[in-house]
């Protein structure tokens, strides 16, 4: 019977431990302040930026009619129909179903 | 210097605001571990460097802000485990054809394994993605289940069902792969 060790089987060196070390270091140089000159021109071209963003989206929403698409399912339908919202008279629902429908409804209204 | 010891001179650093410091510390006491905890779930040395750099800046950007509810080391766990998953998804590798299992395996220039371990991680590759990440922090990494817990967002009562399951799972697979395979759970 064989037996396992504990171990994950990644064995990592010291030299490859002060590389790992040195690589996760690095993240300190990539959020490094930027001058103060730099730092607001790059404010004002966010800002003017976001402005447009915000324009595009108003203009969008003044100039668009809402979309709203409603999947009709079954449970929709008979709640609508419940509530009284949607008013359907025998003849329209007739219309609706296919015979084999309609007979299966008669019979179950027999039972 | 003892994980304690640690864990106490970042805090000291950081409640100083010496947060480079702070990250310095981290980074020498747990960059092996990240990078080992990274590649266990990307299986790949160049996906888990890059996971590891990733995880680095926000661990760097997120310092000033930390809450202090947990350690540090903990919360950083967190980080890299949340950044390899991501990089995971991406990169579409957990979708792996059967025939591809040893893939399983990382593929890092530090791993070195016999056949029993090989089978291990082939057998691991089959769990789910949580009981596969809870076992590797609790077998292999032998943290406790409070701290896993603050790792994954998950109960500790959670955490024993899956590992339970998942060491179950693991026997029932590496038998599969061979009759003389046996697995033995640290509980």
């Amino acid at each position: 019977m064989n037996k396992m060790n504990s171990k994950d089987g990644i064995q990592i060196p010291d030299k490859a431990h002060q590389d790992l070390v040195k690589h996760m270091l690095t993240a300190k140089e990539t959020t490094k302040a930027r001058p103060t000159f730099l730092r607001s021109i790059y404010y004002w071209a966010g800002s003017i930026a976001a402005a447009l963003v915000l324009g595009v989206f108003i203009f969008n929403g003044l100039t668009k009619a809402p979309n709203h698409e409603v999947e009709i399912t079954e449970d929709l339908a008979w709640d609508a129909y419940q509530s009284g919202v949607v008013e359907l008279t025998l003849e329209d629902a007739s219309q609706l179903l296919d015979n084999a429908s309609i007979e299966e409804f008669i019979n179950d209204l027999n039972i | 210097m003892m994980p304690e010891t640690h864990e106490i001179a970042i805090h000291e650093a950081w409640s100083a605001k010496a947060y480079d410091q702070a990250f310095s510390l981290l980074a020498t006491q747990h960059a092996s571990d990240f990078y080992r905890t990274a590649v266990r779930i990307v299986l790949d040395h160049a996906q888990a460097q890059d996971v590891v750099q990733e995880a680095s800046i926000k661990i760097w950007k997120g310092l000033p802000a930390f809450q202090g509810r947990s350690k540090f080391s903990t919360w950083a766990y967190r980080i890299v485990v949340n950044e390899a998953l991501a990089s995971l998804r991406k990169s579409n590798r957990q979708h792996v054809a059967l025939e591809d299992l040893q893939i399983g395996q990382p593929d890092s220039p530090y791993f070195e394994a016999d056949e029993i371990l090989k089978a291990l991680y082939q057998a691991l590759s089959m769990l789910p993605e949580k009981q596969r990440l809870t076992f590797q922090l609790r077998y292999f990494d032998e943290k406790p289940y409070t701290e896993i817990s603050e790792i994954l967002g998950t109960s500790v009562g959670g955490l024993k069902a899956n590992y339970h399951h998942a060491v179950e799972r693991i026997k029932l697979e590496m038998s599969r792969l061979n009759s003389e395979y046996t697995f033995e759970s640290n509980e």
